[in-house]
C-alpha cells in the first residue's frame, strides 16, 4: 500500500518540477536578465515536456492496468484508483503548462 | 470640434462601462464575456439541475457521472477558453510601431501626460484627449507608489508600477467622453484619482495637439490678468507649469488647458470657476492626502481673480 | 438493537430531526469501577483559572472555534460598515482615512483570524476523534499555537485602540506600505500582529500532519480513514509550504521599515513587485487552504444525511492532493495588470483553468453521493445545498477570471470582490455554519433549533445573493475596488444600495444563529446517541464524548464504522474493547501507528496539563509587541521568558526505552515513544523541516528574482568574502556528517558518552559557521543594493536555524551529563541529526551561492 501512496503522489509532484521549469524557462527568456534566447526556450521547453509527458503517460496506463486487476473489495483499491486520476489530472495539466510555450511566438505574444 | 461631445464624463451613465465598449479592446473584451457568461451560465444551470435531479433520484449514480463532469466538461471548456482568450489577448495587445505615444505618469493623487514625448513633447494632465481610430500606445510609469490605469469603456487596465514603464496599447473607436479612474489602491484619495478621455476625430484631433502644444490662451480681458498676477505672486509657478506663463515646474499638474478640461480634482468635480475657486482655498478638504497646500489666505477678490483667469485658459 | 441505517430506504423520509431521544440506560451507564476512576483523574481537565493550562484538543479546539468566531463578527460588523457608507454615492459617514482602516482591518481579519483559526479549530477538535485517539500527538504545541493566535490577533485589534490601524488593504503592496509612504505604525501593526498570529497556523499543520499519519486507531489505514482527513492532511501540507512565502515577505518589509534595508526600492535594485510575488505565493494557496477544509466538512456530513457512504472516495483523494499541488501555479493570476510578459500571463492563465479539473471530480462526487438514496433535509443539508450553489458560481467566475483579457477589465473592479466572496463564502463559510449545526451537540450535548436553523439559512443564502450577486455587474459598470465613495449616476448608485440591503439581510441570518445558539445551551433538547445518524468514530459517546474521547481504542475495519461494525454500537461505549483500556503508568496515552498501513506500531505518551505554552507565548507577544513600541530591551525580556517556557516544555523525563502491554489482541507489547522513523515526533520534526525549507526556498526565490529582473544592480552589488564563503562551505559538510553520526549512533545504541561529544563538537562547529558565514559577509554593505540586503537575510536566516542547532545540541548534552537520559532514550538526538542535515545542507547552498553572487570589488 506504501506504493500505492507513491503512486498517487508521483505525478501530481512530477508535475510541479515540469511547472517549476517551465517558469524558469520562461523567467530566464524573458526577463531583463535575458539568459536564454526565446527560441532556445520553447525548445527546451519542449523537451522537457515530452520527457514528463511520456513519463506521466507511462505512469498512467501502468496505474490502469494496476486497477484492472485490483478486487473491487480489495482494501487499497481507492489508492490505486486515486493513482490513476492523480496520473490522468497530471498529465492534463503538464501539456496545459505548454500552451503558452506551444502558441505565442515570443515572450510579448 | 467638440459638438456632440459631453462637456464632462461625470453623470454620464455608461461613460465608465466595460459594458458600454467604445474601445477596440474593450469590444474584444465584451464579446468575451457575452461568450463566457452565456457558456459558464449554462453550466451552472446544468450543474444546479443535475443537483435537484440526484436528489430525486434513488438510483446510484455511476463513474462516468464524475468522470464527466469532472474531467471532460472542465477539460472541453478550458480548452476553448484558452484558444479563445489567448486570440482575444493576442490581438490587444498588438503593438504598432506608427502608433501615437503618450507617457502618462501616476502621482498621489493625478495624472501626468506627455504627448508625443520624442516628438512634440505636449504636457497636460488629468484629461487626455485621444484620436478615434488610431492606436495610441500608453508608456505607463508612476513617481511614487502603484497605480493603475483603467478607462472600462476603452480598454483594459495596466498597473503603474515605479521603475518600470509598462506599455497599454489602446484605440478608441468612438468620439465622445469617457472617464477612467485609478484601479490600484494608492492611498487616502485613491477613490479621487479619476479622470476623462476626449476621443475626438483625427483631424480634430491633430488640430487640438498643434494648438495645445503652443502658448497658454487666456481670453484675452484684461480683468483677468489681475488673476494671471496672483498665479505668479503667491509662487503656484512653483509646482504648476503654464507655457507662456511659467515654464519648468512638474512638480502639480500642467495648467496649460486647465479650463478647457471638464472636470477638476483628477476628475472629481465639474470645471467651473466656483468649483475651481473652492478648490485653491481648501483643496486639504476636498481631497485629504493631495499634496497641494490650501491657498486659504488668499482674499476673496484675489482668489475670483485667480480661478476666473484659470477657467479660461483653454 | 438492530442497526436501522442499513435496511433499505424507507417510502416515507424519516423526520428531517432525526435524533432519537434514546431512554436513558439502554446506552451509556456501566458500572464504574475504581480503574475508570483513575483513567478518568489522569485525562480529567483541569477547572477554574487552571483550565488555562490544559493542553487537551477539545479544549484547545473549542478555544479556536469560539476565538475565530468572535473575530468574525468583528470582521463582519467592519463590513456592514463598509457597506453602509457606499450604500449611497459621495456618502460622508465614514472618512477615507477611517474608511480604508475599515476595509484593510475587515479583510485582514478575516483572512488571517478568522478562516485559518476556525479550521485549525474544527481540525484540532475532530481530528483524535475520527481517527480513533485520545489527543493530538502533540497537544502543548497545539495550545501554544492557540495562545499566539490569540495574542497576536489582540496586538492587531489593539491599533484601533492606537488609532494606528493598517490602512493599505490586506495586502499590504509596496512601495505604498514602505515606511516612505505609510508612516506611523499601522502597517508594523499588521505585519508583527499578524506573524505572530500565523505561528499558530504552522504548528498547526505540523501538529495535524504528525497526528493524522501517526495516531489512528489499528487496522484504520490510509483507505479507511474518513474522507476529511485526506482533505485535512493536504491542507496541514499546503499551509506548511504556502505560509513561509508570506512570513518572507513580512520579515523583507518589517525590515524595510525598521531598519531601512531596501529590498522594493527601485532606486537600489529592488523591485515593488517582490513583495506581490512573495504575497501572491502564500495567498494563493491560503484560500485553497480555506475552501478545502469546508469541502472536507461537505464530503463528511453529506452522506450522512443521504445515508451512504461517499461516492467515488479514491476520485476525491485524488482531487484533493493534485488541488493541494495544482494551488502552488496559479499565484501570478493577481499580477495579470503588472506587466508581466505575455508568455508569462499565459502560463498562469492555463494553470488557473487547470484547477477547475479536480475542483469539479470534487463537486461531482458529492452530486453522485446525493443520487445514492433519498436524502434527508436538514438544517446542515440546507448549508451544503447552499454551498453547492454559491461555490460553483464562484468557481465559475473565477474560471473566467482566468481569462486574461476579461481579468484586465475586472481585476481590482467589484467583480472580483463578488468572486471571492461566492467563493469564499460559499466554499467555506456556508459549510462551516452547516458543520456548526452539525457538532454543536458533540460540544453541548443538546441540539440546535431546526426551525431558527432553517430562517438562519434563509436569510443568509437571501441576504448574500443580493449583495453580492450584484457586484459582478457593478464592477462589471466599471466601479474599482476599495474605493471609499463613488460619483453619482455612473450606474452604481442602485446596485450598491441594494448590496447594502443584501448585506444586513445576511447579518440577520448570522444573528439568528447566535439567538439559537445561546438559547440551545439551555432550552434545546438533548440530543440522544448518534444524533445524525453518523458513521465516523466521534459520535461513539453520548450525547458528550468524555475528556479521554475513547475508553478503549478499538481496531478499525471500515470507513464507516459505526455503520458496519455492530460491536462499536451494540454494547456503552465505555465497554467496548480495545488497546489501552489499562493504565498502569497512570499516564495519557494513545496508539501510535505506521503512517500508511495503520498497524499499531507504539504506545504515544501524551503531555498532562501544564504552563509552558502559555508562558512560551507570552514571552513572543512580548518580544513582539515590544519590538512594535520600539522598547528593545523589554524585547529582550520577552525573549528570555520564551526561550525560558521552551526549555521548561521540553526538560522532561523520556518515555522511550520501555515496552508495555497494549491491550490489543493476544497481549500484543508495543514500546513506548519509539526511537525511529515510526516516531511521532520524528514525522514532526520532518514537517518543521520541510517549514524550514519552504522559508529558505523564499529567500532564494526572492534573491534569484531580483538577480533576473535587476540584473545591473544584482551585478554591482559587492560579492562576498570568497575564502569565508569556501570555509562555511567545508564546516557545513562537517555539519552534515556530525549530524548524522549523531543520529546513527542513537540507531545503533551506542554510548552516551560518544553522543555527548558529538553534541559538544557539533556545538563548536556550528559557532564556527556562524563566524564564517559572518565574516563572508563583511565587506557587503547590506544597504548597497536589495540584492546585498537579500543576502544578508539569507545569512541571518542561516544563523537563526545554527543558532538554534547551538541550544539544541548543548541542551542533549547537558541532559546526558546531569543524567537525565538513559539507554535506549536517543530521540533529542535523532531528531537533532535530522535537524542538523537539514540546516547542512541549507548553509551549503546560501555558501555556494555567496561563492558566485555579485561582482569582487
Amino acid at each position: 500500500m506504501t506504493a500505492l501512496v507513491v503512486h498517487v503522489a508521483r505525478p501530481i509532484t512530477l508535475w510541479a518540477l515540469h511547472f517549476i521549469a517551465i517558469y524558469a524557462l520562461i523567467s530566464a527568456a524573458c526577463a531583463p536578465r535575458a539568459l536564454l534566447d526565446v527560441q532556445v526556450m520553447r525548445a527546451v521547453a519542449g523537451l522537457v515536456t515530452l520527457g514528463a509527458g511520456l513519463l506521466v503517460l507511462i505512469w498512467l496506463f501502468a496505474g490502469s492496468r494496476r486497477l484492472r486487476h485490483c478486487a473491487a473489495s480489495a482494501p487499497e483499491r481507492p489508492l490505486a484508483t486515486a493513482a490513476v486520476w492523480s496520473a490522468t489530472i497530471s498529465a492534463l495539466a503538464i501539456l496545459l503548462n505548454l500552451w503558452p510555450v506551444a502558441i505565442l511566438a515570443g515572450c510579448s505574444g | 470640434m467638440e459638438r456632440d461631445i459631453p462637456q464632462s464624463a461625470l453623470d454620464i451613465y455608461g461613460a465608465q462601462s466595460a459594458l458600454e465598449p467604445a474601445g477596440f479592446g474593450a469590444a474584444i473584451v465584451f464579446d468575451l464575456t457575452f461568450a463566457m457568461t452565456v457558456a459558464f451560465g449554462t453550466v451552472f444551470v446544468g450543474v444546479m439541475l443535475l443537483v435537484w435531479l440526484a436528489w430525486r433520484r434513488d438510483r446510484p449514480a455511476r463513474h462516468w457521472w464524475v468522470w464527466s463532469g469532472g474531467i471532460v466538461l472542465p477539460v472541453v471548456s478550458i480548452l476553448v477558453l484558452m484558444v479563445a482568450s489567448t486570440a482575444a489577448l493576442v490581438a490587444m495587445t498588438r503593438s504598432d510601431d506608427t502608433a501615437l505615444v503618450v507617457d502618462v505618469t501616476g502621482h498621489q493623487f493625478w495624472w501626468d501626460l506627455v504627448y508625443d514625448p520624442d516628438g512634440l513633447a505636449v504636457r497636460d494632465a488629468n484629461e487626455m484627449v485621444l484620436p478615434a481610430g488610431r492606436p495610441v500606445t500608453l508608456r505607463l510609469q508612476s513617481a511614487d507608489v502603484i497605480h493603475s490605469f483603467w478607462v472600462p469603456s476603452l480598454s483594459g487596465k495596466m498597473d503603474m508600477i515605479p521603475g518600470r514603464v509598462n506599455t497599454l496599447t489602446l484605440t478608441a473607436t468612438e468620439p465622445g467622453r469617457y472617464r477612467g479612474q485609478c484601479a490600484e489602491f494608492c492611498g487616502l484619495s485613491h477613490p479621487r484619482m479619476a479622470f476623462e478621455v476626449v476621443v475626438l476625430e483625427p483631424a480634430a484631433f491633430d488640430r487640438w495637439l498643434i494648438r495645445t502644444a503652443g502658448e497658454a490662451r487666456d481670453a484675452a480681458r484684461p480683468e483677468l490678468l489681475r488673476g494671471r498676477q496672483v498665479f505668479i505672486d503667491y509662487g503656484c509657478a512653483a509646482c504648476h507649469a503654464v507655457r507662456g506663463v511659467a515654464t519648468g515646474a512638474r512638480l502639480g499638474p500642467d495648467l496649460t488647458r486647465v479650463g478647457a478640461r471638464g472636470s477638476l480634482g483628477a476628475g472629481m468635480w465639474r470645471m467651473n470657476q466656483g468649483n475651481l475657486a473652492g478648490w485653491i482655498a481648501d483643496v486639504g478638504d476636498m481631497k485629504p492626502g493631495a499634496k497641494m497646500p490650501s491657498y486659504n489666505h488668499l482674499s476673496g477678490p484675489d482668489l475670483r481673480a485667480v480661478s476666473a483667469w484659470l477657467v479660461s485658459l483653454k | 438493537m438492530t442497526d436501522a441505517r442499513h435496511d433499505p430506504p424507507p417510502a416515507v423520509p424519516p423526520r428531517s430531526d432525526a435524533y432519537e431521544t434514546a431512554p436513558k440506560g439502554a446506552r451509556e451507564t456501566a458500572p464504574k469501577g475504581a480503574r475508570d476512576k483513575d483513567f478518568e483523574q489522569v485525562w480529567a481537565t483541569p477547572d477554574g483559572a487552571r483550565a488555562l493550562s490544559s493542553v487537551s484538543h477539545r479544549v484547545v479546539g473549542k478555544r479556536f472555534l469560539i476565538t475565530g468566531f468572535i473575530f468574525f463578527l468583528i470582521a463582519g460588523i467592519l463590513a456592514l460598515l463598509v457597506r453602509l457608507q457606499l450604500m449611497v454615492p459621495e456618502n460622508t459617514f465614514l472618512d477615507s482615512e477611517t474608511y480604508n482602516q475599515v476595509f484593510t482591518m475587515h479583510g485582514t481579519i478575516m483572512m488571517f483570524l478568522f478562516a485559518i483559526p476556525m479550521l485549525e479549530g474544527f481540525a484540532v477538535y475532530l481530528i483524535p476523534l475520527m481517527i480513533g485517539a485520545r489527543d493530538l500527538v502533540f497537544p502543548r504545541l497545539g495550545a501554544f499555537g492557540y495562545y499566539c493566535y490569540l495574542f497576536g490577533g489582540i496586538i492587531v485589534l489593539s491599533s484601533f485602540v492606537f488609532d494606528a490601524a493598517p490602512a493599505g488593504g490586506w495586502f499590504m503592496y509596496v512601495p505604498l506600505s514602505t515606511s516612505q509612504y505609510t508612516q506611523g505604525l499601522s502597517a508594523d501593526f499588521w505585519l508583527i500582529g499578524i506573524t505572530l498570529a500565523e505561528i499558530a497556523s504552522v504548528t498547526a499543520a505540523i501538529e495535524i500532519i504528525a497526528s493524522i499519519l501517526c495516531s489512528r486507531a489499528p487496522g484504520m489505514s490510509l483507505t479507511r480513514m474518513p474522507i476529511l482527513m485526506w482533505y485535512l492532511l493536504v491542507t496541514a501540507f499546503m499551509i506548511a509550504i504556502g505560509f513561509p512565502p508570506l512570513i518572507i515577505g513580512s520579515i523583507l518589509l518589517e525590515a524595510e521599515r525598521l531598519l531601512g534595508l531596501p529590498f522594493f526600492d527601485i532606486t537600489q535594485g529592488g523591485d515593488p513587485l517582490l513583495w506581490q510575488h512573495l504575497f501572491w505565493l502564500f495567498g494563493h494557496p491560503e484560500v485553497y487552504i480555506i475552501f478545502l477544509p469546508g469541502a472536507g466538512m461537505v464530503a463528511t456530513m453529506l452522506p450522512v444525511f443521504v445515508g451512504k457512504p461517499l461516492f467515488g472516495y479514491g476520485f476525491a483523494v485524488a482531487a484533493v492532493v493534485t488541488m493541494g499541488f495544482l494551488s502552488f501555479g496559479l499565484w501570478a493570476h493577481h499580477m495579470f495588470a503588472t506587466g508581466l510578459p505575455i508568455l508569462s500571463l499565459s502560463l498562469f492563465s492555463a494553470a488557473s483553468t487547470m484547477v477547475a479539473v479536480p475542483t469539479g471530480v470534487q463537486i461531482f462526487c458529492f452530486i453522485a453521493t446525493l443520487s445514492l438514496a433519498r436524502p434527508r433535509l436538514t438544517v446542515p443539508m440546507y448549508f451544503i445545498l447552499g454551498f453547492l450553489f454559491i461555490f460553483v458560481l464562484g468557481g465559475l467566475t473565477g474560471v473566467m477570471l482566468a481569462a486574461v483579457p476579461f481579468n484586465l477589465q475586472a481585476h481590482d473592479s467589484y467583480f472580483v470582490v463578488a468572486h471571492l466572496h461566492y467563493v469564499l463564502i460559499g466554499g467555506f463559510v456556508f459549510p462551516m455554519f452547516g458543520a456548526l449545526y452539525y457538532w454543536v451537540p458533540h460540544f453541548t450535548g443538546r441540539m440546535m433549533s431546526e426551525r431558527l436553523g432553517k430562517w438562519a439559512f434563509w436569510l443568509m443564502f437571501s441576504g448574500f445573493n443580493l449583495a453580492f450577486f450584484m457586484m459582478h455587474l457593478t464592477g462589471l459598470r466599471g466601479m474599482p475596488r476599495r474605493i471609499a465613495t463613488y460619483p453619482a449616476d455612473l450606474g452604481w448608485d442602485r446596485l450598491n444600495m441594494l448590496s447594502t440591503f443584501g448585506a444586513f439581510v445576511l447579518a440577520a441570518g448570522i444573528a439568528v444563529f447566535i439567538v439559537d445558539f445561546f438559547r440551545h445551551r439551555h432550552a434545546g433538547p438533548k440530543a440522544g446517541h448518534d444524533p445524525w445518524g453518523a458513521a465516523t468514530l466521534e459520535w461513539l459517546h453520548t450525547p458528550v464524548t468524555p475528556d479521554y474521547n475513547f475508553r478503549a481504542i478499538p481496531e478499525i475495519r471500515s470507513r464507516e464504522p459505526l455503520w458496519d461494525q455492530p460491536e462499536l454500537t451494540d454494547r456503552p461505549a465505555t465497554e467496548i474493547a480495545g488497546a489501552l483500556r489499562d493504565n498502569a503508568d497512570h499516564r495519557r496515552e494513545t496508539i501510535g501507528c505506521d503512517p500508511v498501513t495503520g498497524a499499531p506500531v507504539q504506545i504515544l505518551r501524551l503531555p498532562h496539563p501544564t504552563w509552558f505554552p502559555l508562558i512560551a507565548a507570552l514571552g513572543l507577544a512580548v518580544l513582539f509587541g515590544a519590538t512594535l513600541a520600539s522598547l528593545y530591551w523589554l524585547s529582550g525580556v520577552g525573549a528570555g521568558i520564551a526561550l525560558a517556557g521552551f526549555t521548561g516544555w521540553v526538560w522532561e523525563p523520556s518515555d522511550s526505552g520501555a515496552v508495555r502491554d497494549s491491550g490489543i489482541r493476544d497481549g500484543l507489547e508495543l514500546p513506548v515513544n519509539v526511537v525511529n522513523r515510526h516516531s511521532h515526533l520524528y514525522v514532526g520534526n520532518m514537517a518543521m523541516i520541510l517549514i524550514l525549507f519552504a522559508l529558505f526556498a523564499s529567500l532564494l526565490f526572492a534573491g534569484m528574482y531580483l538577480w533576473n529582473t535587476q540584473p545591473l544592480s544584482a551585478d554591482a552589488t559587492q560579492r562576498p568574502a570568497r575564502i569565508y564563503a569556501l570555509l562555511t562551505l567545508g564546516l557545513a559538510v562537517v555539519v552534515f556528517t556530525l549530524s548524522w553520526m549523531i543520529s546513527r549512533s542513537v540507531l545503533l545504541g551506542g554510548p552516551l558518552m560518544l553522543t555527548a561529544m558529538l553534541n559538544v563538537l557539533l556545538a563548536v562547529i556550528v559557532a564556527g559557521v556562524a563566524l564564517t558565514l559572518t565574516l563572508a559577509l563583511v565587506p557587503v554593505d547590506p544597504w548597497s543594493s536589495a540584492f546585498a540586503a537579500v543576502g544578508w537575510t539569507l545569512a541571518a536566516y542561516i544563523g537563526a536555524l545554527l543558532a538554534v542547532m547551538l541550544y539544541w545540541t548543548l541542551f542533549n548534552a547537558l541532559r546526558k551529563l546531569v543524567g537525565a537520559v538513559g539507554p535506549g532514550q536517543g530521540l533529542p538526538d535523532f531528531l537533532l541529526g535530522s535537524f542538523g542535515k537539514a540546516a547542512a545542507v541549507m548553509t551549503a547552498i546560501t555558501a555556494a551561492a555567496f561563492l558566485f553572487a555579485g561582482t569582487p570589488q
